[in-house]
């Protein structure tokens, strides 16, 4: 697209436009609560039909007789009438109801909060930084209704949560909310400083979603960082804090006496013979009598050998902000560093904010946004954090860990691989990603009411990552001499791997926005295009034979060598409209349009573009004369309604329309695309995806109700209830392996609904020196398949989507407890086609679990899976209490979840798991079945791969994850005035917080229920010990 | 003045619209377009390398596939508890029909079927630009690839859904099988094609290692004749390679399985070939490093041969081992046919292995001399300083370890480290155990003669040239040769001479297949070496078919995880199709009892 025709029109628009030649009066209204700019002001001289309104930033300017007087009015504030006094006159309007006269961020605009008509929440940037979090999505959770944030990993430079508005929205298309960050898409909230956010809008409907077309249907979170408002002069503020971090939960394991007691004991269930061992008794009277030596008798404590780091957290941020009469400039800087709970797992950042406005004179003011941020994430590079702590939790306590410096134990391994020295010893990954978002444009206002704003962006992130691996010395005991033999080195091999990713994102953006009054009649128009362009390019190289161990460079590798590259691209345009309508300020109504374009279907097939638009209107029946009674309780009343539609193209293939030639690195299984002739690399080329050139937009068509209520003076109550329907669902259609093992088609196809509703409860008063403000939530979506290609009965296997289930369920085997004696094992139906045997090893025995016969066709196999459960969350509640007294403030935030399940997996649920390695077992297995524990939370115990059937995909796994969760305790102290007054210092508050400090929930023992599907390789939830100070000059 | 901007915008928009389809139309910029590539000759062998890369089969990681398989089968064991070790133990695996052996192996063999069949398609783009034998000659590899595949997966799996193009997403949702005697029929004609276009082109008998030519074609038919049982047609196709005079054996078995060794490729005995490159990290062999025993550094092993081949080996007076009068049971390793020193490693044999990248002497010269043993628990290793064996304490094959309960052994598996037997074929000491380049054999010349000897057998046509194809490959070996015998006689000497010549090389579950004896050699206690050196163990007895039994020694030997294989059941005569594919294309029938 010619953004350039678009600026040069914006351009021509600017010296086009008329200037009137009357006298007038320009200023600025202001609310005297919060000193906030007040936008959608009327502002009319007294008398006449006709006046303005002002403008996001709360301006006017508006022709009027010299002695005349200006009358202002809005809602939420009471009118006020005001004498013309010279050309400046700024006003100062009392709030009547709340926050109600408040201006919210919206799409490409901003609007008074009482005049909405859509479903959105705002967050300032008080609410956002109650809790202490080191990434931003974390902050979000609890705080919407309807907004499901779950934090999957307490992994340093990985622990942001997933945000998902109103449900899954899509079944292979991205589910995610788009992220827009002062008017430029970014790729993660957690990119931005949660102290440099000056609010954050979720959009949830389509009426406020729509403008934003291509990419909305699973919602939109818009953040506005700060800008220098307010007071003139410099403003200084300082806020840090220092944090201990914990585990919130992990599972207990059990001793090398329980090892070795319960090994004996599968082996004889195993083998059906009660003399049998794997440990003689010997050993373990050895283990009995003597303490543990390292040597002979050994009992690891894997993971306090593990967990060495200390988990320390510090965050501090400045911030400088200044206003004048030309240049209002706002700056932050922060800094954090969070270890992990391991060595080599931390995340340090600095981040940078300036964003300036130069005001060239009262119609024209250029506006630049940059943040900067840096960080350096480190993981182990010999496997992820999460696979080293999934050790430490699974291996044997009779396992050697570790020696002496530099000596580590084989850890009863085969391959002596040994989570200690994965952690510490063979090298690391150290990812230093760098962002630069930058945004540089003009906001023009050449006559009253109309507001022309136009913006070029960019943002770059340039991720390097440097993976280095290097050996660990491997011993054993050697009890002949009492001291330890090397037997090894793991892995064995050094290499250094490199890679750089440049990652540019480029908008152009022109929009204009016209608002005017007349009489009652109040409009308000929004007309603009965007283009947006994103380019992915990277580089990669490696090279194994380092020798020494401290430089890690790539010169220096004397093995093979190696390098990749790739680029690709996704273009975006679209045409945007709005049209706002209000009477008596009283009825709203609201029109939204855009179309929208991709580049990521077929332009020869005229599928890349689409239109999208939404209706809602909204009605304050408490203007309404017959609601005059009720005044005395109901203060204001609204209810809202929207229907609209959006689409969705997010399925991470930029080129799915077509099939390509391409070239794919070796891999295990799937064999990339070079030969290797004569034991050299012969680059070739496939088609490796089934391409649709018909594939074309998913659109999603949502229906909201809603009501906003001030009851009883103190009671905000907003309810909402929501009908999401999605079409045309970018599916991919699974096929069968004999098509050649292709990357899957996308299709169109598909239908799926998510019903709602939220409810949110807001208490707020003064009771003497006591400020009460209570706040809570509560939110329920159901997830319902409608249909799907056809030919597809169900996509999946073991999480499997199907209609009229809610997506990817579990679809498995129904447990029906276990097998009491052998007369149950042949009475009932033949599992697998093994009957009863009498032959130990063959068949189902007594304490193994008894699948249902669902089908009742008399035998146990695949067809009697069925749908058992699914991991959506339900009923999703918070509380969120703030008390102050005196000088001293409260935080209590508690969040919670009604109804999850959580499916329990791999070294989690399975004893002597083999999986990646050879496993112990867990101190929950010890309620395994026997004879006189019939009904044990785990069948008989089996050696490791010996219990194949009892571990199948079933219900028996599956576990209540509902939880409600104390996320945060906040008590802070503010120094007195008095004090303060003689030091220049405007505010000074220290405070202490805890964060995950009580769970109450039925989820496994030492799993987090927020964790999803435990097979006990997760990097935990933290809790944390906080104490922190502001101040502000 | 709104109307003023909406028409200057609405003006915007006409002009931006009519760019924006220009700014919106994006092409990969790493890739090429199916519309217009393999339009010349560069392009198509480009492709046809992509579909060389499919052909490449490995499980798990970087095993050689059909490495794998052949520890599913009685010559050889894996590591308790993995997808081989089920399928081996049959009903007390259990072997499930969700095994994932199956599944990789059914899932590499079409993805190299879809490539040829993508190559075969895409190439018409270019049919003008080149000649038609140039053109032929890439569409024969491609071919012969495609019917590779194919060879397979009937073999594995019986009636398969059988594609000669690339299908549609319609055409696969609802493929049918079609029976196994339809596809060799056609492959045949496929095979004669691409011989007859290999010939027209002029293709050297002599190509790069890893590529296919019309000795490949032909010995691939005498292939796909043996698994229809269809001898004549074997008989023919083998004939026509042997009677082409450009292959022959290579003087030295052992150079087969090393690096240098395949690189010289004497007497071109190596047909195809999978290699490993070089020039880049990935792919390596893992076969060897699978097989190099605990006692050595760095060491990985879990893929272990079983006293069932060993035994298979001659005496080296070219008789059984129940037959033979130098065969002494008291030294199992001594007096037989050399190809099992140069395949497996046994007790109290001399092992070299290249061991760790880092010199750590005395033990470690880069090679590392081990005398194998399980029965102390020390290792003995070669010093390089003193020019002796040390005495190195605790030794991780040791099979009291389990007892003592202080080695790595010690997890509830119990014994996990095979019957007192490794693998040395393809141990190749110039390689770096864990980054080996050794390349994978999918087919020699020894195969080719041995194929062409059986098909005349079971045609009763013997004659000279049967015991001359048989004698070629057992001299080479050092062991005498045979005289033409009887059918029955004949038959066994066959067989037995397939087992010891292709011992780990993937064969066998085809062989045992046809020789319709799976059930029978496939279900057995799992016993090995002597469990106590000073206890001599029985010689096995031996059925008609070469199976030995070892119910008379059984507790003198070692036992592998208390392991007893029961193959017995018809359904093992083939392997299930994959759960994911029935699910996905209900019109497609599983096999028989699965």
């Amino acid at each position: 697209m010619k953004k350039l025709s678009l600026l040069s029109c914006l351009l021509l628009l600017m010296f086009g436009s008329a200037v009137a030649q009357q006298i007038k009066v320009a200023g600025r209204v202001t609310s005297t609560s919060s000193g906030n700019a007040a936008e959608g002001i009327s502002v009319m001289a007294k008398g006449a039909k006709t006046g303005t309104v002002t403008s996001a930033a709360g301006d006017y300017n508006i022709l009027v007789d010299k002695a005349g007087t200006l009358v202002f009015s809005g809602i939420g504030f009471s009118t006020q009438e005001v004498k013309v006094t010279g050309p400046v006159l700024d006003v100062s309007l009392k709030n009547t109801s709340g926050d109600l006269g408040e201006v919210v961020v919206v799409g490409y605009g901003t609007q008074k909060k009482a005049s909405i008509t859509g479903a959105l929440v705002t967050l300032n940037n008080e609410a956002l930084n109650k809790r202490q979090v080191t990434s931003t999505s974390q902050a979000l959770q609890g705080l919407a209704p309807g907004v499901t944030v779950q934090q999957q990993s307490g992994r340093p430079g990985a622990d942001g949560a997933s945000i998902i508005i109103r449900g899954q929205g899509s079944i292979s298309g991205s589910n995610a909310p788009l992220i827009i960050v002062d008017g430029l898409a970014v790729g993660s909230l957690d990119q931005i400083d949660p102290n440099a956010i000056e609010s954050i809008t979720l959009l949830k409907d389509a009426a406020s979603t729509s403008i934003y077309g291509n990419r909305a249907s699973g919602g939109v979170v818009l953040v506005r960082t700060k800008r220098a408002t307010g007071k003139s002069g410099m403003q200084v503020s300082y806020n840090g804090f220092v944090s201990k971090q914990e585990a919130t939960a992990i599972p207990d394991r059990v001793s090398a006496i329980d090892h070795m007691t319960l090994s004996n004991v599968a082996e004889r269930n195993r083998t059906g013979n009660p003399a049998a061992s794997v440990f003689p008794q010997t050993l373990i009277d050895l283990y009995n009598s003597k303490p543990a030596n390292n040597l002979d008798v050994i009992d690891t404590d894997w993971l306090k050998e593990v967990f060495t780091n200390n988990g320390m957290l510090q965050n501090h941020n400045v911030q400088l902000s200044t206003t004048s009469d030309k240049v209002n400039l706002f700056t932050s800087f922060t800094y954090m560093n969070q270890q992990g709970l391991i060595p080599n797992s931390s995340f340090e950042k600095y981040d940078i904010r300036i964003n300036p406005e130069f005001k060239i004179n009262n119609k024209l003011s250029l506006i630049g946004i940059l943040g900067y941020n840096t960080n350096t994430t480190i993981n182990p590079s010999t496997g992820s954090a999460e696979f080293v702590i999934r050790q430490a939790i699974g291996l044997p306590a009779i396992g050697g860990g570790k020696f002496g410096p530099g000596r580590y134990g084989n850890a009863g391994q085969s391959n002596n691989r040994n989570p200690i020295a994965m952690s510490e010893a063979t090298g690391n990954n150290v990812v230093t990603g760098s962002t630069l978002l930058t945004r540089f444009g003009f906001n023009y206002k050449p006559i009253s009411g109309l507001e022309i704003e136009a913006y070029w962006g960019r943002q770059s992130t340039n991720p390097t990552s440097k993976t280095f691996i290097t050996s660990a010395e491997i011993y054993q005991p050697n009890l002949a001499t009492s001291t330890y033999s090397l037997v090894g080195t793991w892995p064995g091999t050094t290499s250094l791997s490199q890679a750089y990713t440049n990652n540019v994102y480029t908008t152009y953006l022109g929009q204009a926005t016209y608002s005017k009054r007349v009489g009652e009649h109040s409009f308000k128009a929004l007309i603009g295009a965007q283009s947006e362009l994103f380019t992915n390019s990277f580089f990669g190289a490696s090279r194994t034979g380092f020798n020494n161990p401290n430089q890690p460079f790539l010169n220096l590798g004397t093995g093979i060598r190696d390098n990749n590259a790739g680029a690709s691209e996704l273009a975006l345009a679209g045409f945007f409209a709005r049209l706002n309508y209000s009477y008596a300020d009283r009825y709203f109504l609201e029109l939204n349009g855009r179309r929208d374009g991709t580049s990521r279907f077929s332009q020869a097939r005229e599928k890349q573009w689409g239109n999208f638009g939404a209706v809602s209107a909204g009605w304050i029946f408490t203007k309404e004369s017959f609601m005059s009674g009720a005044s005395k309780f109901i203060d204001f009343g609204k209810l809202r309604a929207s229907l609209g539609g959006n689409g969705n193209q997010s399925i991470g293939n930029n080129y799915a329309y077509d099939a390509f030639y391409a070239q794919s690195n070796y891999a295990n299984n799937s064999n990339g695309t070079n030969a290797f002739f004569g034991n050299a690399s012969n680059v070739g080329v496939a088609l490796l995806q089934f391409a649709n050139p018909d594939l074309s937009w998913e659109t999603s068509k949502q229906l909201n109700l809603g009501l906003d209520v001030q009851v009883f003076k103190n009671f905000t109550i907003t309810a909402d209830y929501y009908v999401k329907t999605l079409k045309n669902m970018l599916l991919q259609r699974t096929l069968p392996q004999s098509a050649g093992g292709l990357a899957n088609p996308f299709v169109n196809a598909g239908n799926m609904e998510n019903k709602g509703w939220e409810l949110s409860i807001n208490y707020k008063k003064q009771i003497g020196k006591l400020g009460v403000n209570v706040t809570g939530m509560i939110s329920d979506v159901k997830n319902t398949v409608l249909n799907l290609v056809q030919g597809t009965p169900f996509i999946g296997d073991g999480i499997r989507t199907a209609p009229g289930q809610a997506l990817g369920s579990f679809f498995g085997y129904t447990s029906g407890g276990y097998f009491a004696d052998s007369n149950d094992v042949k009475a009932s139906p033949v599992q697998f086609g093994i009957p009863w045997s009498v032959n130990p090893l063959v068949g189902p025995k007594p304490g193994d679990v008894k699948y249902q016969d669902t089908n009742g066709d008399g035998r146990i196999d695949a067809n009697d899976r069925s749908f058992i459960g699914n991991t959506f969350p339900r009923y999703e509640y918070s509380i969120n209490i703030n008390l102050t007294y005196k000088n001293f403030d409260m935080n209590i935030f508690g969040q919670g979840v009604g109804q999850r399940n959580n499916y329990l997996s791999g070294t989690g649920a399975v004893p002597f798991n083999s999986a990646d390695f050879a496993a112990s077992l867990l101190d929950i297995h010890k309620d395994y079945w026997t004879p006189t524990n019939q009904n044990a939370t785990f069948p008989r115990l089996l050696p490791s791969g010996s219990g194949g059937n009892n571990f199948l995909l079933a219900s028996q796994w599956l576990r209540s994850a509902s939880y409600f969760r104390i996320k945060n305790i906040n008590i802070g102290y503010s120094l007195p005035k008095t004090w303060l007054n003689k030091a220049k210092i405007n505010n000074f508050r220290v405070y202490v917080s805890g964060a995950n400090l009580l769970t109450i929930s039925k989820a496994w023992k030492g799993f987090d229920p927020e964790i999803n599907s435990a097979n006990a390789e997760f990097y935990p939830l933290m809790r944390t010990y906080t104490a922190g100070v502001n101040v502000t000059f | 003045m709104k109307k003023y901007i909406i028409t200057i915008f609405t003006i915007t928009s006409v002009i931006a619209l009519s760019s924006c389809n220009k700014f919106l139309d994006r092409k990969p910029l790493d890739a090429s377009a199916s519309s217009t590539f393999l339009s010349n000759q560069s392009e198509m062998e480009q492709g046809l390398i992509g579909t060389y890369a499919s052909a490449m089969w490995v499980f798990p990681n970087n095993t050689p596939l059909l490495f794998a398989v052949e520890s599913s089968t009685d010559m050889a064991m894996k590591r308790g508890g993995n997808a081989e070790d089920n399928i081996a133990m049959g009903d007390a695996g259990p072997f499930l029909f969700n095994n994932s052996v199956p599944v990789i192996c059914w899932n590499q063999a079409y993805r190299l079927v879809q490539r040829a069949n993508q190559q075969i398609a895409g190439m018409e783009n270019g049919k003008a630009s080149v000649s038609a034998a140039t053109f032929n000659r890439i569409k024969a590899e491609a071919q012969v690839l495609r019917a590779w595949g194919y060879y397979h997966l009937m073999g594995w799996f019986g009636n398969v859904p059988y594609y000669k193009s690339m299908p549609g997403v319609d055409e696969v949702l609802n493929a049918t099988r079609t029976p196994v005697a339809t596809i060799v029929a056609d492959l045949y004609k496929e095979l004669d094609e691409a011989t007859a276009a290999f010939d027209a082109a002029g293709t050297s008998p002599v190509q790069v290692l890893g590529r296919v030519n019309k000795g490949v074609a032909l010995g691939l038919k005498a292939k796909l004749a043996m698994l229809i049982k269809d001898y004549r047609t074997a008989a023919t196709a083998s004939k026509v390679v042997i009677d082409g005079g450009n292959y022959s054996l290579n003087p030295s078995f052992q150079n087969l399985f090393s690096l240098a060794g395949q690189n010289g490729n004497a007497g071109r005995e190596i047909l195809f070939i999978q290699t490993y490159p070089l020039d880049v990290a990935f792919p390596e062999n893992w076969g060897p490093i699978l097989g190099v025993p605990r006692q050595v550094t760095n060491s990985q092993s879990s893929h272990f041969p079983s006293q069932q081949l060993v035994d298979q080996f001659e005496g080296r007076d070219g008789l059984r081992i129940d037959a033979s009068t130098v065969y002494n049971p008291a030294t199992p390793r001594l007096n037989r046919d050399n190809r099992l020193r140069w395949s497996v490693y046994m007790i109290g044999d001399t092992m070299v292995h290249f061991a760790s990248r880092t010199a750590a002497l005395p033990y470690n010269n880069l090679r590392e001399r081990t005398i194998f043993d399980v029965y102390a628990n020390v290792r003995r290793k070669f010093n390089w300083n003193t020019g002796v064996y040390d005495n190195v304490t605790t030794n991780n094959d040791w099979i009291g370890a389990q007892a003592a309960g202080i080695q790595w052994q010690v997890s509830a598996t119990g014994s996990i480290g095979g019957v007192g037997h490794v693998w040395n074929k393809y141990n190749d000491t110039t390689q770096y155990t864990f980054e080996s380049k050794v390349g994978f054999i999918l087919m020699r010349y020894a195969d080719i003669l041995q194929t062409y000897a059986e098909a005349k057998i079971e045609l009763n046509e013997i004659d000279a040239t049967v015991t001359t194809a048989i004698n070629l490959v057992r001299t080479r070996a050092g062991q005498p040769a045979i005289a033409l015998g009887s059918q029955t006689a004949m038959r066994t000497i066959i067989r037995r001479e397939r087992a010891v010549e292709f011992a780990s090389e993937g064969l066998r579950l085809f062989d045992l297949r046809r020789w319709d004896i799976y059930a029978k050699a496939n279900s057995f206690p799992v016993v090995g070496a002597a469990l106590n050196p000073a206890v001599v163990p029985a010689i096995p007895t031996f059925d008609a078919d070469n199976v030995p039994t070892y119910s008379s020694s059984i507790n003198d030997r070692i036992r592998f995880r208390g392991q007893t294989r029961n193959n017995s059941n018809v359904k093992y005569r083939l392997w299930p199709i994959p759960q994911s594919e029935i699910d996905n294309n209900l019109k497609l029938v599983q096999n028989t009892g699965w």
